[in-house]
């Protein structure tokens, strides 16, 4: 059980105008301005849940992942992970989670895998065959076996991200932190680290917070988003009401028979025509999906048909548009 | 105890497999070892032996066994992973784990010191037993002397690392590590006895600097396997060290504590 309430916190930045002259002002007179991180951030996450924490770039997530891990201390307000304050019970804390920060790597960086394993293993206190059952399990989910010998130097960035998963899970946490395990992966990697993030929530109930930019990781995993935007909560519900909110009809693609161009009905407009193929858009909230169909139908020999839905891509991006990010 | 137990294992077993530079080190070590010691017999040739607070000898195999045990004494090796992981954030990842981070990095820094330590001193030793008498290495004064000349020098290693904590405190504020650890590099060589034996310095000076942390590290174990620190003062250095031991790891544990509640991990 995950409870914030009134998290804020502020970093201080020191600015300067560019240039030898304005340097020289700052070393005797530093201007510090106070940018506010994070205001008045509140929710609560259920055990087992898996919740997507999406926002752009600067927007106060990871701030809220490293509070929620322990690392920065908020200035205002109070966060409960399974009944502890993080930031001032850290080592009981960290004990009962597990962190992939997608750009740092927690491995020993020039030792084998299989040692950095051990090892954790030893820093969690748990036992050896302990240890050693749970990778098991996670070598045969994520493929481990051959990488466990490899220094993690030496393994690409799929393999690497792989062995990360399994070493922030390797103590069998209750809370998974991932903040955008994804990134820059590629296609095959993204799905295997998907699936693998699914099957540990299903078998072990892990909660698991995602941040990310890859809208296909959201709507691959979670069921409930929260959104933050310039360090403030902005939305928290499930995907699938976001969805339905956001999500349009955008066009209908119709490939029909015969040489000649038909002519649309009312309320349609040709974005594309080629011969055999015609992309039409038309207001999904006045004609139906059935009757616009319908409607085509009547118009010309239909031989296929295909509809573009809004992606969840476009659909942040409206939401972004919708709360001025 | 256990995952800094494990940490240090680790770590050793690890730094055991950087041959070449342990070889790069001990050629370095043996030269300069001989630089060290001709140039005081040189002096040593010239003066009356009335003048100089060291016999001969007992330079010598202080000079040898600095040069053995460089690595585990040597002021101007810190831990870079350690000064980046906190330039760089990384040091978020480390607080993942549930270990007390002061412990954690001795443990880690102690274990590199030991094995580099542990890959050199043995050819340097050599070189410095087949040297003739007075430039050589003598066998120690007695059985005793070898005992606490052993402890001693584990001691101060830790002196050293706990001091070195400071400046690795030190760096979560100033953010550069170049400044405080260049100032430090030089303290720790010029008042530890790395450079001159402290005996060598005005009377002044020494009765300030055998007070000072840095006598822990490399004047009181190497003196004291020569014979030259011995009876009661030597009892007093090793009070002494221990003294600083226990104060410089509370001190820097705490001072840990309060700055890691300031952390700050830039970017992402």
């Amino acid at each position: 059980m995950i409870t914030l309430s009134g998290i804020s916190k502020e970093f201080r930045v020191y600015r300067r105008d560019a240039g030898f002259k304005n340097a020289i002002r700052s070393f005797v007179h530093r201007k510090v301005t106070i940018v506010p991180a994070l205001t008045d951030i509140s929710f609560s996450i259920g055990d087992g849940e898996m919740v997507g924490y999406i926002g752009p770039n600067g927007a106060g997530k990871s701030t809220t992942i490293k509070i929620m891990c322990g690392i920065l201390t908020p200035d205002k307000g109070s966060c409960v992970i399974n009944g502890r304050t993080p930031w001032l019970e850290r080592q009981a804390h960290v004990g009962e989670i597990g962190v992939v920060f997608g750009q740092r790597s927690q491995l020993w960086w020039d030792i084998p895998v299989g040692d950095s394993m051990a090892l954790l293993g030893d820093i969690y206190g748990m036992s050896k065959p302990a240890v050693r059952d749970s990778l098991d399990e996670l070598s045969q989910i994520l493929e481990l076996e051959d990488l466990l010998k490899t220094p993690t130097r030496q393994l690409s960035l799929g393999q690497r991200m792989r062995c990360e998963i399994a070493a922030a899970l390797l103590h069998r946490p209750k809370t998974l932190f991932l903040d955008e395990p994804t990134i820059g992966l590629d296609a095959v990697s993204k799905l295997a680290v998907r699936a693998f993030i699914k099957k540990i929530n299903a078998e072990r109930g892990t909660t698991v917070i995602l941040t990310t930019h890859d809208m296909q990781d959201i709507d691959a995993l979670t069921e409930r988003i929260l959104l933050i935007g310039k360090g403030r909560l902005l939305l928290d519900g499930r995907l699938s009401e976001i969805k339905q909110r956001y999500v349009r009809v955008k066009s209908l693609v119709a490939y029909y028979s015969g040489a000649e161009i038909p002519t649309l009905p009312e309320g349609f407009t040709a974005v594309a025509s080629q011969p055999g193929r015609i992309e039409v858009a038309f207001d999904s909230d006045a004609i139906p999906l059935p009757a616009a169909i319908r409607l085509l139908s009547e118009r010309m020999v239909l031989t296929d048909l295909s509809v573009n839905e809004t992606t969840v891509d476009d659909m942040v991006v409206s939401l972004y548009e919708d709360m001025r990010l | 105890m256990r995952p800094y137990a494990a940490l240090f294992r680790i770590r050793f077993v690890h730094s055991l497999q950087y041959r070449a530079a342990a070889l790069a080190g001990c050629a370095t070590q043996v030269a300069f070892g001989f630089i060290y010691v001709l140039v005081f017999y040189a002096f040593y040739k010239e003066g009356h032996s009335a003048d100089f607070p060291m016999e001969m000898r007992a330079v010598a195999s202080y000079t040898w066994l600095n040069q053995a045990f460089l690595a585990l004494s040597a002021g101007w090796t810190f831990d870079r992973q350690i000064l980046d992981s906190i330039r760089t954030g990384s040091v978020a990842t480390e607080l993942c784990r549930p270990v007390n981070m002061y412990a954690f990095w001795f443990a880690k820094s102690y274990a590199t010191r030991l094995a580099g330590a542990t890959l050199r001193f043995l050819p340097v030793l050599a070189v410095g037993v087949l040297l003739p008498d007075p430039i050589g290495l003598s066998a120690p004064v007695s059985w005793e002397a070898f005992c606490l000349f052993v402890l001693t020098l584990f001691i101060g290693a830790g002196v050293m690392i706990a001091m070195m904590m400071l400046v690795y405190n030190t760096v979560f504020y100033t953010v550069s590590s170049a400044g405080v650890t260049s100032i430090a590099m030089v303290a720790f060589e010029f008042f530890s006895g790395h450079l001159v034996p402290l005996p060598f310095f005005p009377d002044t000076l020494y009765k300030i600097c055998s007070y000072l942390p840095f006598a822990s590290i490399t004047n009181v174990p190497y003196r004291i396997y020569a014979g030259d620190l011995a009876g009661t003062e030597m009892a007093h250095a090793i009070g002494l060290q221990l003294f600083w031991l226990v104060s410089l790891v509370v001190v820097g544990a705490i001072w840990n504590k309060r700055v890691l509640r300031r952390v700050t991990a830039n970017g992402g």
